[in-house]
């Protein structure tokens, strides 16, 4: 009999931010090709499951990088890693 | 002649087996979350320590401070004692079993297939769990034999004859025979503690004490246990399970996963052309837990709409975050009869064709290459909480109406 099991449909994969001096990036790699971020359309804190052993505490990014494209990463902030959401190349456009 | 095997102590091996403990640790089963606080089953070295099965938590504790308190294991424990039951069918043995780590059958019809008896016990132990310390009694009467295993070595089958019955019986407890608690307390107030002074009454007592019901008793206890075995159909078993990526403790995530799985098994049943006669629900929980619960279908179905009705509303007992969901079922139900519509309805019709077109394009790309989303949870701040992929089903529960 077969074993199924529920994808997730947004995967974030790591990547690489550069950050201005205020911790806002200031450039995406992409695929391997550096964006630079032309605005920041939002940002914001989320901390989930503070009640287990591995709680989840994320900064947050909506981001319009160059050449006019939407992003979406988020920093680790237990780890400072930077993550972004969808397949890179993708995000790439 | 009816041959009994026991495993002491089952449920409790399995949780030392599941926690990786050492058998002669001083453990005991902790109770449920949602069950009085009493220990379960204990060790042999946590019995010597005071520990006995049914005290309180605190008492146990306080009589043995170290004892560890191992979180029971319902799901494991039933695959265990399906696994024995399992074996001693491939001996030939048609399997009576009320009790997880016991069984007994009917060895006449196995002598001649087996050479004997001697043939046939060597080969009763070599199925038995390696270290489960399994015993094996034989008599002419079911309840005989269960007192002879329980009461047997772990290396040498216990044999009672049929002129052996009455003594072996008369020192054994009379809690032993099948009872309720009150009739037991009342033996037990006039002095009747054993089962030789049970059968040592009376018809007219023995009915004045047990009732016209529970008469049989009295019977068991003077060796008249003639009622015939009734051997289960072994199961043909389907199982579908689905793993989740990380703990989950929302129930509307858990339901999408129980909807699958089900139409999963009511599709593969209909395939083999059988019907579900019951399900067994299995969570695996956070902390090497488990979850289970069995449902027996009324009628033999394939209907998903009516499997879901059985199912979902036991979800909401489920005590933890869980990491796994299975559902077991058991497939030897008859075909259904399928009751044909004279009109075909367009709903129908596209069902049919959006059917097709799936069949299609998994024949050339593989299942993966059509999925359907699901929200999960919509709310989360979580991105990848939000929604779900699972395998898109054409089945008329995901095809919209019109």
């Amino acid at each position: 009999m077969g074993t199924h099991s529920l994808q997730q449909l947004t995967i974030p994969h790591p990547t690489r931010v550069i950050c201005a001096p205020n911790g806002v990036p200031h450039a995406v790699d992409i695929a391997g090709r550096r964006r630079t971020v032309v605005a920041v359309r939002d940002q914001w804190i989320a901390q989930d499951r503070w009640w287990t052993d591995d709680p989840i505490e994320r900064h947050f990014y909506e981001l319009i990088v160059d050449p006019g494209r939407v992003v979406f990463v988020f920093c680790e902030l237990r780890s400072s890693e930077w993550f972004l959401y969808g397949h890179p190349r993708a995000a790439a456009g | 002649m009816i041959i009994a095997v026991a495993l002491p102590r089952f449920s409790l091996h399995i949780a030392l087996l599941t926690h990786r403990v050492p058998v002669d640790a001083l453990a005991a089963l902790a109770p449920r979350p949602d069950a009085p606080q009493h220990v379960g089953v204990c060790t042999p070295h946590a019995a010597a320590r005071g520990v006995r099965a049914g005290l309180r938590v605190a008492e146990a504790i306080a009589r043995c401070p170290e004892l560890l308190l191992l979180p029971p294991d319902p799901d494991a424990t039933a695959a265990a004692h399906e696994r024995l039951l399992s074996r001693l069918e491939h001996l030939g043995a048609a399997v009576v079993s009320d009790t997880p780590g016991e069984a007994c059958f009917a060895a006449d019809g196995l002598l001649r297939l087996h050479g004997g008896y001697e043939v046939l016990i060597r080969r009763v132990h070599a199925v038995l769990p390696v270290g489960a310390m399994g015993r094996i009694g034989v008599a002419p009467t079911r309840f005989v034999a269960q007192q002879a295993a329980h009461h047997a070595p772990t290396q040498l089958p216990c044999i009672v004859t049929r002129d052996e019955m009455a003594a072996f019986l008369a020192p054994l407890s009379m809690h032993a025979l099948p009872i309720s608690a009150p009739r037991a307390q009342g033996f037990w107030d006039v002095g009747i503690r054993t089962i030789g002074a049970v059968a040592a009454l009376t018809r007219g007592a023995a009915l004045e004490h047990l009732g016209r019901n529970e008469l049989r008793a009295w019977h068991i206890a003077r060796g008249e246990d003639d009622e015939p075995l009734l051997p289960r159909t072994p199961p043909q078993p389907l199982r579908v399970h689905v793993r989740f990526d990380e703990p989950v403790d929302t129930l509307a995530t858990i339901e999408i996963a129980a909807r699958i799985l089900l139409e999963e098994l009511a599709r593969t049943a209909r395939t083999r052309g059988t019907s579900l006669r019951g399900l067994i629900l299995r969570a695996r929980l956070i902390g090497h837990s488990s979850w289970t619960r069995e449902i027996a279908l009324r009628d033999a179905t394939t209907d998903v709409a009516r499997l879901t009705l059985a199912t979902l509303p036991l979800l909401t007992h489920i005590p933890a975050p869980i990491e796994e969901l299975a559902i077991d079922a058991d497939a030897s139900g008859g075909q259904i009869a399928q009751q044909l519509s004279l009109a075909s309805l367009a709903r129908d019709e596209r069902a049919r064709r959006t059917h097709e077109a799936v069949a299609h394009i998994r024949a050339a790309m593989g299942d993966g290459a059509v999925m359907r989303a699901i929200p999960l949870e919509t709310w989360s701040d979580l991105p990848e909480r939000q929604w779900a992929l699972i395998p898109y089903s054409s089945s008329p529960s995901h095809i919209p109406r019109e």
